[in-house]
């Protein structure tokens, strides 16, 4: 039972990496039907811009410095590489994004190295004597979780929050749920649709940040190493339903979840830990099989 | 208020409109009539910016607007509720109301961009859209904190009006607005034309496949709202009858020209009217 | 979306030239100096060999993606199919190579019809990911099955592949090394496929795929068993997947489970849409343009001083995607129909490709709808205020 509640901890804490870059898909994929290969790239390629800055910094002075750079990155992406294509066939503007992966795959290699690098974690917080993030595991009763995994955890909570509260709260927030849905209506209202595309890949590309600061402590930090969360991650989107940002983060979960149950507990003989993804992903398909929009996508509508 | 002259129109190669001129008086109801295609809509599109005019010009309370994005003519106090609704449909009867009054909040400011654009050489043009966008976003923010509760009070003024002329929507607030009955959408689609306190308000066939009762309804509306707040009022119609009623004066578009231009009386006792768009 | 018009003879001519040249040049460009780019050393001929191959599924892809509008993220997968299949029949059952491509295509096209059964329930994104798992799955699903797959070492097949038969040096003369051989060999597959693809796209089961694409409920209109057509579409596809597979165990005589990763997928679906979509012309531009591009840095170097830092040529490969897509919004069909529109004169010489782009450019910056075939979205509502040039 040990065993099993371990499991589950763990899967929830990468589930939770997973989700967030799940989340920075969809935040893309809403408001223009586009599936960006190049999401991991931009996540590994902030990180490696957080490395820099922690050869001479503090690592929260570091923080928001990186999300500044990204939500920089991102809006200078969509600005000068999507914006040309913006209107052409989603397929080609996917292969820009494939090309987006191949260049910035190329330029982290080229300035920082093939070799991997530790990462590290947040450091230790301490609030009113309660201890966040860190080194070390708490024990919580069935099981043992390090500090790290729950600060994944509460990471992808807050974001997630935070971005609920941003997208039905505010005027910037409505204003980019309306652009995605209609945005000839939008331009009526005043609503410069441009702008909002431009704010949709800053946001994604910051949440993508934090999930690659947070990944590379427990995967080190070298230029492929988003690859295999992307594929999660796409995964995650999908089974959630493309969307839906809480269908992102709860795909995330199940998946990290099943992976781990998969690899632990059935059989070794054909399958076991080397069909964990084999696996993983036929429940997924099995899923998108009930559900072709995914579990809380809306169901799509046909146009004539 | 509004003078359109000689405006081209063009979808790509498919010109649209050959040249239309039209004039709003403050405070009037004036209607354009035409057959399916005429070019009605176009020319709706063309005065607030969805579709660049090929040429001609178009002025909106003495100022050239035909250059401008339909983003800052939006934020000049001009509303256009296009043909079909378009409301924001998988959002509630608020959120649609709340993006109708988006443009008090955000920072678009047509008007100071239409002082300092007018006559600018290309090069001046570049200058001022970089210096507009490295000073945009901070300006905006400043302005929506100073500005904030006497905007929420327009905004609340605003939303209340809506409310009185379409109690219907106080109602349905929380509704998704795609499940709106098609009467309640357009009346949501004028309420959030409204939201924007606008001096002139462009309607595209608000009739479009209502119910005579309900058409009937929301004309007797739209009138009210000439009346009782002095919004001076453009409306497309095919329903001559009604159209006509409500209006002081008309044209009659045709194949993407003005083919008659009258006051409604004078256009209703008309024997070309009556023959083709009152059916008598 | 695009015209399907046969393309006029003139591009039939040009096409046949290259082809014929291409068919020639290899035992000839012997004689000219090391290192020239166009000399065909093994290196080259072994990428004439891959490009022949690339081509055989772009085709296939082309299919179902550009023709019946599913998009495919799992393609190594049959190729993987095809490739261990001829694999296991050669160098496991000593079964002559020419049937265990057959054989190859068969066993994938079958698993593609049963495959297009679920894929019937997904569309757009959500079938791109789901396929993708399929192309996830395939490296693992061969090293986990070892006792029919050979595990991760993988399988040569080497020792059984073809040799120049004695006919060909009796009638022409020449003797070709393997390589050579094996060059013509994928060829010979190519054009046979490539010959097949035109005949199913012009025929009546191409139109209902085209029919499909463009809206389901039409089609069905007109009488067209949606589903069945798109299964049609998805088993032909994985057909040419698998004949892919048993060309390339012959090309590269050695298949393994990490020869069939996602990565190729991708590649797949990138030569397709780089070549552009449903163009058979497209689908054999795209596989040359995948399989050269990469290389040219390598190849510019050839002239002095515009050689590219070696470390950053995949970065440049990506570059030339983007690119193509801005310029080419078509694929390099959608460029070269737009160069022989211009007029045959220019092609020969005076208008090169780059200037071309630049046309179609300038084209595409002035006037947004540049005609009513040309132009996919509708662009009027596209320009907003902040938006450079719009007027
Ligand atoms: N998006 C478009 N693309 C091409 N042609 C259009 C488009 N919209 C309208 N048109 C054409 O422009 C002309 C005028 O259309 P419109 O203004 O919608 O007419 P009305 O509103 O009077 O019915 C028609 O001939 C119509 O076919
Ligand atoms: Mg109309």
């Amino acid at each position: 039972m040990e065993e099993f509640w371990q499991q589950v901890v763990t899967g929830i804490a990468t589930g939770s990496v997973y989700g967030l870059l799940a989340l920075a898909i969809v935040l893309i994929y809403r408001s223009t039907s586009v599936l960006n290969f190049a999401q991991g790239e931009m996540a590994m390629l902030t990180t490696f811009v957080a490395w820099s800055i922690l050869q001479w910094g503090e690592y929260w002075v570091m923080f928001p410095l990186v999300l500044v750079i990204a939500a920089g990155m991102g809006a200078f992406i969509e600005r000068v590489i999507i914006r040309p294509v913006e209107g052409a066939p989603v397929l080609n503007i996917i292969i820009v994004t494939l090309g987006m992966f191949a260049i910035l795959n190329n330029v982290a290699t080229w300035r920082w190295g093939g070799i991997p690098k530790g990462f590290p974690a947040p450091p230790e917080i301490e609030v009113t004597g309660i201890r966040f993030m860190g080194e070390g595991a708490l024990d919580i009763g069935p099981t043992v979780v390090s500090y790290h995994d729950l600060t994944i955890l509460v990471f992808a909570v807050a974001i997630m929050v935070a971005l609920y509260v941003f997208f039905q709260y505010t005027p910037l927030g409505l204003a980019m749920r309306a652009t995605a849905q209609n945005p000839v209506a939008s331009r009526l209202m005043g609503i410069r649709v441009g702008r909002m595309l431009t704010v949709g890949w800053a946001l994604s590309a910051t949440v993508g940040a934090v999930a690659g600061l947070l990944i590379a402590p427990l995967i080190l930090l070298q230029p492929p190493m988003m690859m295999g969360v992307l594929l999660f991650a796409f995964a995650a989107a999908v089974l959630g339903g493309l969307d839906s940002p809480v269908g992102a983060v709860v795909g995330g979960l199940i998946i990290g979840v099943s992976e781990n149950l998969v690899g632990t507990y059935t059989p070794k003989e054909w399958l076991g830990p080397d069909m964990k993804l084999t696996v993983t992903l036929l429940i997924i398909v099995v899923v998108l099989l009930i559900r072709p929009t995914g579990i809380f996508g809306r169901r799509a509508m046909r146009r004539v | 208020m509004l003078k359109v002259e000689d405006i081209v129109a063009a979808y790509g190669p498919i010109v649209a409109l050959h040249g239309v001129s039209l004039e709003v008086p403050e405070g009037s109801i004036v209607t354009v009539l035409g057959a399916n295609g005429a070019g009605k809509s176009t020319t709706l599109r063309a005065i607030t910016g969805l579709l660049r005019p090929k040429s001609g010009t178009i002025e909106f309370e003495g100022s050239r607007i035909d250059r401008l994005s339909a983003e800052e003519i939006v934020s000049l106090g001009m509303s256009h509720i296009p043909e079909g609704r378009q409301l924001f449909s998988e959002l509630t009867v608020l959120e649609n109301l709340r993006l109708g009054a988006y443009s008090r909040f955000s920072g678009t400011d047509g008007g100071s961009r239409l002082a300092q654009r007018e006559d600018l050489s290309p090069l001046g043009r570049l200058q001022h859209k970089l210096f507009h966008a490295a000073t945009g976003g901070i300006r905006d923010v400043a302005r929506g904190i100073r500005g904030y509760r006497q905007r929420r009070q327009d905004f609340e003024a605003a939303l209340n009006q809506v409310f009185d002329y379409f109690p219907i929507l106080a109602e349905r607030k929380k509704q998704i607005a795609g499940t709106l009955s098609g009467g309640e959408q357009q009346m949501l689609a004028i309420g959030r034309g409204l939201m924007a306190s606008p001096r002139l308000l462009l309607l595209d066939e608000p009739s479009m496949g209502l119910a005579p009762m309900v058409t009937r309804e929301i004309f007797e509306i739209i009138r009210a709202i000439n009346k009782s707040q002095g919004v001076t009022i453009l409306v497309v119609e095919q329903n001559a009858n009604l159209a006509l009623e409500i209006a002081h004066y008309g044209y009659v578009l045709e194949t993407g020209r003005i083919a008659l231009a009258d006051t409604s009386e004078n256009l209703r006792k008309s024997e070309a009217v009556q023959r083709s768009y009152l059916g008598q | 979306m695009r015209r399907l018009s046969p393309p006029p003879t003139s591009k039939l001519v040009i096409f046949v030239v290259i082809a014929f040249f291409l068919l020639w040049w290899v035992p000839f460009s012997h004689v000219l100096p090391e290192g020239f780019p166009l000399r065909f050393g093994t290196y080259r001929t072994f990428q004439g060999s891959m490009i022949a191959m690339w081509a055989i599924v772009a085709l296939g892809l082309n299919i179902l993606t550009g023709y019946n509008g599913q998009i495919s993220l799992g393609h190594s997968a049959f190729v993987a199919i095809g490739g261990y299949t001829a694999a296991i029949l050669m160098v496991d059952y000593g079964w002559p190579f020419w049937t265990t491509i057959i054989i190859g295509g068969l066993i994938a096209g079958g698993i593609g019809f049963l495959i297009g059964v679920p894929a019937l329930r997904l569309t757009g994104p959500y079938l791109a990911i789901a396929t993708l798992g399929l192309a996830l799955a395939t490296p693992q699903i061969l090293k986990k099955y070892d006792g029919l797959t050979h595990g991760t070492q993988g399988i040569n097949v080497r020792p059984e592949v073809p040799a120049s038969p004695d006919f060909i040096e009796d009638w022409f003369g020449i003797k070709l090394s393997n390589d050579e051989w094996i060059y013509f060999l994928a060829l010979f597959i190519a054009l046979l496929m490539l010959v097949l693809a035109l005949n199913i796209v012009r025929s009546r089961v191409g139109r209902a795929f085209v029919a499909i694409r463009d809206s389901e409920i039409a089609a069905q209109a007109m009488g067209i068993s949606v589903p069945r057509y798109k299964i049609i579409a998805f088993g032909i596809s994985a057909f040419y997947g698998g004949i892919a597979g048993g060309t390339y165990a012959q090309v590269v005589g050695y298949v393994s489970p990490e020869s069939f990763n996602f990565l190729l997928s991708i590649n797949f679906l990138t030569t397709i849409v780089v070549g552009g979509l449903a163009s058979i012309l497209g689908s054999v531009l795209g596989a040359t343009g995948l399989i050269v591009v990469p290389e040219l840095p390598g190849i510019v170097s050839f002239i002095p001083g515009a050689g590219l830092p070696d470390e950053l040529s995949w970065a440049f490969y990506g570059a030339a995607l983007i690119l193509v897509m801005i310029f080419a919004p078509y694929g390099l069909a959608g460029l070269f129909h737009r160069l022989v529109r211009v007029g045959p004169a220019r092609v020969a010489g005076v208008l090169t490709p780059v200037q071309g782009a630049w046309l179609s450019w300038r084209e595409r910056r002035r006037a947004p709808p540049a005609s009513p075939g040309q132009t996919g979205a509708g662009s009027e509502d596209r320009s907003s205020g902040d938006q450079p040039g719009t007027e």
